[in-house]
């Protein structure tokens, strides 16, 4: 009987170290444990000529789904003069010998995102185009953030 | 419309094919007939455009299944002529303002299969451009079969 108290003492000290070792070793688990991986982005500029009536595009490649920032940074006259001309931006993807647009809208140039949408992994494009308000060409400055 | 579509890619292709096979080189090997690429599960698109002196001109198209993907130079006219000048055909994939090719070639307007690559399900891109052998601007014509 005595024997037995003894073991059976020993047993519960033994699962209170246990249990104890199991609180202490426990660790929120990490984005490696889970499998989700942190999102990295790039950021790209495209910059070039607009002609009146005219479109740009440029592609790029997206390898985690996550948002992708679009921002208009400037409009100016191929002397260099700052405008504040709406122009229209867009993202797609490039299909033919263009950049069939499935998000766009008009924006003026500015210091955050015009434009934010979600993609999937896969290749894409940006574009810029006349929306009907240049009178002559200008020079454009588009800064894009993608995972 | 769709229907004359589909006709006329399955002629093209029939005669590319045909062609191809008349003359021993096939794409996909000796043993290859016509018979052996199912068609159905084919596309054609035909990309035509200018392509001035030193330039380059591209198409994007998307591959939904992989497989291999062939492109065929089918005309080539500088000033309206025809033209016997060698443009770099190419296969790859769109990114910035143009078209990085993974794999080019050097040809003439032979209208037969003469780049093939293997092309994974996503967006690929065809580029046609000239290294310093055209003389004048030029219009080309380029045939792209892929997989749907």
């Amino acid at each position: 009987m005595t024997v037995f108290r003894l073991i059976r003492g020993v047993a519960a000290i033994a699962m209170v170290c246990l249990t104890g070792a199991a609180c202490t070793s426990t660790t929120a688990p990490s984005a490696a444990d889970s499998g989700i991986r942190d999102l990295e982005f790039r950021t790209e500029t495209f910059s070039g000529t607009l002609q009146v009536n005219g479109s740009g595009f440029y592609s790029f490649f997206v390898g985690q789904a996550g948002p992708a920032e679009l921002t208009l940074a400037a409009i100016q006259t191929p002397g260099g003069a700052a405008l504040s001309t709406p122009v229209g931006i867009g993202v797609g993807v490039p299909s033919g010998t263009g950049c069939p647009r499935t998000t766009s809208k008009v924006a003026s140039p500015g210091l955050t995102a015009q434009l934010t949408v979600t993609l999937n992994p896969g290749t894409y494009c940006v574009a810029v185009f006349d929306a009907g308000n240049l009178t002559s060409s200008v020079t454009f400055a588009m800064r894009f953030r993608h995972p | 419309m769709k229907r004359v579509f589909r006709s006329t890619s399955f002629l093209a292709l029939t005669s590319m094919l045909t062609g191809l096979s008349l003359a021993g080189c096939s794409p996909l090997g000796p043993s290859a007939v016509p018979s052996d690429l199912p068609s159905a599960a084919l596309t054609i698109e035909n990309f035509s455009g200018s392509l001035v002196v030193n330039g380059s001109s591209f198409y994007s198209f998307t591959v939904t299944e992989g497989g291999l993907t062939y492109v065929s130079l089918v005309s080539l006219k500088e000033a309206g002529a025809d033209s016997e000048a060698q443009v770099t055909i190419g296969l790859g994939a769109p990114r910035g303002t143009g078209c990085l090719t993974t794999n080019t070639l050097s040809v003439g307007a032979t209208g037969q299969l003469q780049l093939s690559g293997v092309t994974n399900p996503g967006v690929h891109c065809a580029v046609v451009s000239d290294l310093g052998t055209l003389t004048a601007d030029a219009t080309f014509s380029i045939n792209i079969v892929h997989p749907k």
